[in-house]
């Protein structure tokens, strides 16, 4: 279990959720797992448990080996803090600008003022097209804006594990391929594990380790075609 | 013996709504106790974030205590006038002009200054304070900051808890002031008690423990509405409605605990 940045066992969701029966699943250190066929109603009170936002009916959600229900408050913080979360419901603080919303993390844990923030994540922040806007509060900004800003913030925290539902703006062709660009450099660079969910994730496919398909609340295994070829290499990090 | 069954029952259920209801006030008190510790503790654990939030303090400050002073300057200079001229038609008469200043001391210092500024702050950043942070609850927002990693007890509870603090102690002292210019105008232009009398009369009777008092009172007060703003504004979870039903309950409340803490901080004061 060490060797999993999370870790869903026997999890049964919130009664109201669209799944039906306890839930195991596990991604490994640096591991990309995709899991396509889930809308909004599926993803979101998954990743609310995952991101330890919701307690689950029952069973265990464990990061990096810790049952996060166990851990105080300010621990639980700290974990947080590993996590990147980025739904179409997350959202930005109104009262202040974009810039300040992405370094308010870095600004709250470090002590140091935004300039200084912003300043090492530049290319993350060109790559997401942010940097004209960042003087913007978030009212002002359209939705694809306001979504890439969710992923600057969620990704300037440097995560050990992402947890995502592509949809909306950034789930057209357009906003997969940025965005799949930005995860494969911010992949390379830091390394992290991630759980991405959505309709379609088809332009994730290269990043991705493993693939699942829901259907009637059950998790199918898929094979990731780009991937037959894999030299086995590429799995000795999950060993 | 069916009939007194059924009083009987009927005292039960009355009974146990009470019962309940008592409780319920009971529970809330405690859950805004724990609130006053979270706040009062919350600026000295955690990570190193002054500059941030020493920048919403200074928000908070401006807010509170610059943005509309000068309505607390114009009905303290009121204050200082109405007490001025209730008194001093009697006590000239009586040939009393030197207990204007103890007057003064008794009614503006100690007792009406602190509440005067209290009501003040309550008006003016007590609603403000549930309104705001109820609408970030109901928009998601809290969850965000928690997603973030951040405490938002700490990132948006505790600057403006000890910024409603240092802005009432600020505004009570610019209270007590006007109120003693007002006091001065009035008793110089209608009982022609000159500056110099007034004056020695205030400070012979202004005594430590009285500016003790009025400050004691003025930093429970501050905290007391501080934390009860705060307490409803992070109360909030459904709906519109409830910040409405939040932000009158908080004044209520903060009313409630003024009036109770004013009452035990004199009764101590004589005693």
């Amino acid at each position: 279990m060490l060797h999993h940045a999370l870790n869903l066992d026997m999890v049964t969701l919130p009664r109201d959720s669209a799944w039906p029966g306890p839930l195991s699943l596990a991604v490994a250190f640096n591991e990309v797992v995709l899991i396509e066929g889930a809308g909004l109603a599926e993803s979101l009170p998954l990743l609310d448990v995952a991101a330890t936002l919701a307690s689950p009916a029952s069973g265990h959600v464990r990061h990096w080996g810790r049952d996060a229900a166990l851990r105080r408050r300010e621990k639980l913080y700290r974990l947080r803090r590993r996590i990147a979360y980025i739904s179409p419901r997350q959202v930005l603080l109104h009262l202040i600008t974009l810039g300040e919303n992405i370094a308010l993390g870095p600004c709250y844990y470090q002590g140091c003022s935004e300039a200084e923030a912003l300043a090492p994540h530049a290319d993350l922040l060109e790559l997401l097209g942010l940097n004209t806007h960042l003087t913007q509060y978030p009212p002002q900004v359209s939705a694809a804006i306001y979504a890439r800003a969710v992923w600057a913030r969620e990704l300037v925290k440097g995560p050990e594990l992402i947890l995502a539902v592509i949809e909306g703006d950034l789930a057209t062709t357009a906003g997969a391929a940025r965005l799949a660009h930005v995860l494969r450099d911010h992949l390379a660079r830091n390394g992290a594990a991630a759980l991405l969910l959505g309709e379609s994730l088809e332009a994730f496919y290269p990043l991705g380790h493993r693939l699942f398909r829901l259907e009637a609340g059950q998790l199918r295994k898929q094979t990731i075609l780009e991937h037959r070829a894999r030299p086995l290499t590429a799995y000795l990090p999950l060993i | 013996m069916n009939r007194l069954f059924r009083v009987v029952r009927a005292l039960e259920g009355l009974l146990g709504r009470a019962w309940g209801r008592f409780g319920a006030r009971v529970s809330l008190f405690l859950d805004i106790c724990a609130m006053f510790h979270r706040l009062l503790l919350g600026a000295f654990i955690g990570p190193p974030c002054v500059g941030l939030l020493f920048r919403e303090l200074c928000r908070q400050v401006y807010f509170t205590a610059m943005r509309r002073a000068y309505i607390l300057v114009f009905t303290s200079l009121m204050l200082g006038m109405l007490v001025i001229v209730h008194a001093t038609q009697q006590l000239v008469k009586l040939q009393g002009e030197e207990f204007v200043g103890w007057l003064l001391v008794t009614i503006v210092v100690r007792e009406v200054g602190p509440v005067w500024a209290a009501f003040f702050v309550l008006l003016n950043s007590g609603g403000a304070i549930t309104v705001e942070i109820g609408n970030m609850s109901i928009n998601q927002e809290i969850r965000a900051l928690k997603m973030m990693g951040i405490d938002p007890y700490r990132y948006l509870g505790v600057p403006r808890f000890w910024g409603i603090t240092i802005s009432l102690l600020c505004l009570y002292i610019l209270c007590v002031f006007t109120a003693i210019i007002g006091g001065y105008l009035f008793a110089q232009a209608f009982a022609e008690i000159f500056w110099a009398k007034f004056w020695l009369s205030f400070v012979n009777a202004l005594q430590w423990i009285d500016l003790s008092v009025g400050f004691a009172k003025t930093t429970i007060f501050a905290m007391l509405i501080a934390t009860v703003s705060i307490y409803f504004g992070f109360s909030c979870r459904v709906n519109v409605d409830e910040v409405a039903r939040n932000t009158s309950q908080a004044a209520i409340w903060s009313l409630v605990l003024i009036g109770a803490t004013d009452i035990i901080l004199t009764a101590a004061y004589y005693l």
